[in-house]
């Protein structure tokens, strides 16, 4: 049985009973979904009477479940009940069944009693629908609807000031540069994010400013043009109160940033936290990217990554090439390092890792360097040429005087006899080291503690708690709230 | 309206006199100022104008030739700043109008010598983001490989490589930029062998730093405070015990400022 087929049957027999005999099993998958949608609908319609943005956030979060369910058979049914003819424009466009544009004439859908109840609905819901119907155009892989579907939406949300609709607005401008860079045009698009990075802080919207911030960073970034992400980062302010996964998104882009003005440390500290701040049990994929990009900024520090990091779980093939080329840093081995590279180029390529990867040489060759200096008292130049597979002994030379002086190896040169020496090794805890790195770890301890007692939420005290049926309600509804958090896994998986 | 085949002659005038021998660089700038203005009279080059048509390609192109020729100008009077001004004009042509027009010829030397002059200055930093601009198949071009490899022996220190190099520059307007980078390099191979070395005699120290003559390499030597003896060079280590005492004094106000920091911290938590 069609999909059209289907609302044809609904349309006739009204709302069929979920487990009633008229229903197989495809039309009561559609009939679930057209009343989880209604039910969506209802809630956000309540959540802007009350101005509850915290409802309204848990249907938009539940948008990941419901996508690749969606058909367009089912939101039209949707659209139909909810919303006027006059609304319903947008879905005449846009909404397609089998391959044809959808009637949206409202007025023949008499089937309905309550349709005439919840006709006079919020724009939040029909901007709802919007999101979800240019959603599904991008799944469908139909962009070139999918990019002008999703600037009108974006020109129907910025049309309306109540902040009711800074979550939907922000992930209207989501899905729209989504498709803008499906469809490689990703350029294009950016003054009016910017404009609209504007109104977001003019309107005190953290919602929309973390999101557009996060566009805006992609935007440059994929243009490799890190000067203007640096300049954004730097000028602007990322907002307190924003979702765990657009931090994330923002941690990792500002890492990249940092990486490439060769400022590893930062770098790696907020990979870290990218990767710590992205949801655990999904977002494989910005998970993997991060770690790939964190596993060469550690080794540009000089540290070595963990072993174990490499066989996380699902994780150990994409990192493979990574574990490889770790490996030849680690022995300090020039000559593998230089295989390793070229026989992973793609994928290095690929990831954009390349021009990073570049500056490991370096790396290895003071690794090499060090495990010498470890290893022997005193040695010649020319040995330590044969042994880092270097030209000459001037080259060695000028090599090893910069590892003395960036501190990487504890030794003297003595240019009479041409040699090496190193110097005695200090005992570690006789200097300041064991304190700092002691006072590091207290300082990462203090600031989770403190980021714990700043994300929790108190009741509003004005709430009138008197009435107990109000506050089971609340109870529950705060109950659900938590647990589509732990769910919540968004749309990170989108981007990667 | 901008009368393009004036701009053209001045732009060919311009270029005879930047790439002829001897140029006279108050008349070229005369010039470079004048083909300026009547650009911009063009109306390619006003707010909001249709750029994607090969008739306005043809102001544009002009419009690239001079800031070329005004960058080239630019190295030949040594000025760092109007190079650089000159370059981030130009960034705009091969970056943001690629699409619509064919590449310059001068695209690769113009994007090397920026490369090179970041490096000269020391903006490592600067260097790596504008090399990520550069895309992957200009990167084996001649000129632009060029300031690759040097940033790779300069990270390394290979500074002999580098010394080295100076003789091999793929183009004469990369001279200027390279005497500067062989002072920025002096200066490096310098602080290495502070550390590196306790003593030096002259002849290694005078080939290491690349000086001309003994005279230099002492005047040289005076101004980065070494002690000279008996044809050697003394670098001057930090004094042990001096250093030590500042350094204890340091890490123990360090310490003080950790420990009131934790106690405020428990203070909020108990």
């Amino acid at each position: 049985m069609s999909a059209s087929a289907i609302v044809e049957n609904v349309k006739e027999n009204g709302i069929p009973e979920p487990n009633g005999g008229i229903a197989l099993n495809g039309s009561n998958k559609h009939d679930l979904l057209v009343a989880e949608l209604r039910k969506n609908v209802e809630v956000i319609d309540l959540a802007v009477g009350t101005k509850d943005s915290r409802l309204q956030s848990r249907i938009l979060r539940q948008t990941r479940i419901i996508r690749p369910k969606l058909t367009s058979a089912a939101l039209g049914a949707v659209v139909k009940r909810t919303l006027s003819k006059e609304e319903s424009s947008f879905f005449s466009k846009y909404l397609f069944e089998n391959g044809v544009a959808m009637e949206m004439d409202t007025t023949a859908d008499k089937k309905s009693p309550d349709s005439s109840a919840s006709m006079t609905t919020v724009p939040e819901v029909s901007a709802y629908l919007q999101l979800l119907c240019v959603a599904m155009l991008i799944d469908n892989k139909n962009l070139e609807k999918a990019v002008e579907a999703s600037t009108e939406l974006i020109e129907f949300v910025s049309k309306f000031k109540s902040r009711t609709m800074d979550d939907i607005g922000s992930r209207a401008f989501f899905f729209y540069a989504r498709a803008h860079e499906l469809t490689n045009n990703l350029a294009v698009i950016r003054p009016r994010l910017l404009t609209a990075y504007r109104t977001s802080v003019l309107r005190h919207d953290p919602t929309g400013q973390a999101m557009l911030l996060n566009l805006l960073l992609r935007n440059y970034i994929h243009y490799k043009l890190y000067d203007q992400a640096d300049k954004l980062v730097q000028r602007t302010e990322f907002p307190e109160t924003r979702s765990n996964n657009q931090l994330a998104r923002f941690m990792y882009f500002d890492g990249r940033i940092k990486a490439i003005q060769l400022d590893y440390t930062d770098a790696f500290e907020s990979l870290q936290q990218a990767l710590r701040k992205a949801p655990q049990g999904t977002a494989l994929g910005f998970r993997i990217i991060v770690q790939k990009f964190m596993f060469i900024v550690q080794m540009l520090t000089g540290d070595i990554p963990d072993r174990a990091a490499f066989r996380q779980q699902y994780m150990e093939k994409a990192l493979g090439p990574y574990l490889e080329l770790t490996k030849s840093v680690r022995v300090g081995d020039l000559s593998l390092f230089k295989d390793v590279v070229e026989k992973y180029r793609h994928v290095f390529m690929r990831d954009e890792t390349m021009s990073l990867i570049t500056r490991l040489r370096q790396n290895v060759i003071k690794t090499g360097l060090r495990k010498i200096n470890a290893s022997y008292s005193r040695i010649s130049l020319d040995d330590i040429c044969t042994r880092l597979g270097l030209e000459s002994r001037e080259r060695a030379e000028g090599v090893v005087a910069k590892a003395i002086r960036d501190e990487v190896i504890d030794a003297v040169i003595d240019y009479k006899t041409m040699s090496m020496r190193s110097k005695d090794n200090v005992n570690t805890y006789t200097t300041v080291e064991p304190a700092n790195a002691y006072h590091s770890r207290i300082e990462f301890c203090l600031n989770i503690y403190s980021g714990a007692i700043r994300a929790m939420r108190f009741p509003d005290a004005t709430e009138d708690e008197a009435n107990t049926e109000a506050r089971r309600k609340r109870l529950k509804e705060e109950q659900e709230l938590a647990k589509t958090l732990e769910e919540d896994e968004e749309d990170l998986e989108d981007d990667f | 309206m901008g009368d393009i085949a004036g701009i053209q002659s001045m732009v060919a005038d311009l270029t005879k006199m930047v790439d002829g021998p001897h140029p006279d660089l108050s008349k070229c700038k005369d010039l470079v100022n004048k083909v300026k203005i009547e650009l911009v009279k063009c109306p390619e080059f006003q707010p909001g104008a249709y750029l994607d048509n090969s008739e306005s390609n043809k102001p544009l192109i002009l419009a690239r030739q001079t800031y070329e020729k005004a960058a080239g100008l630019s190295i030949l009077c040594q000025d760092i700043d109007g190079f650089y001004r000159n370059v981030a004009l130009l960034k705009d042509f091969y970056f943001d109008y690629s699409s619509i027009l064919p590449p310059s010829e001068s695209e690769t030397l113009v994007i090397a010598l920026q490369l090179l002059l970041l490096l000269a200055e020391n903006q490592v930093a600067k260097f790596h983001t504008e090399l990520e601009l550069i895309p992957e198949e200009l990167r084996d071009n001649v000129y632009v490989r060029f300031p690759i490899e040097l940033e790779q022996f300069l990270t390394e220190g290979s500074y002999s490589e580098l010394l080295a190099a100076k003789d091999h520059i793929p183009e004469k307007s990369f001279a200027y930029f390279m005497n500067l980078l062989m002072e920025t390099v002096r200066d490096e191979v310098a602080k290495s062998c502070e550390s590196a070395f306790d003593e030096l005699t002259y002849a290694a120290a005078q080939k290491m730093l690349n000086l001309d003559s003994v005279t230099e390499l002492e005047q040289y030597s005076m101004d980065r405070g070494w002690i000279l003896e008996n044809s050697t060079i003394r670098f001057v280590k930090d004094v042990e015990g001096l250093k030590d005492d500042r350094k204890i004094e340091k890490s123990v106000f360090e310490m003080i400022d950790r420990s009131l920091h934790y106690a405020v911290e428990l203070e909020r938590i108990v």
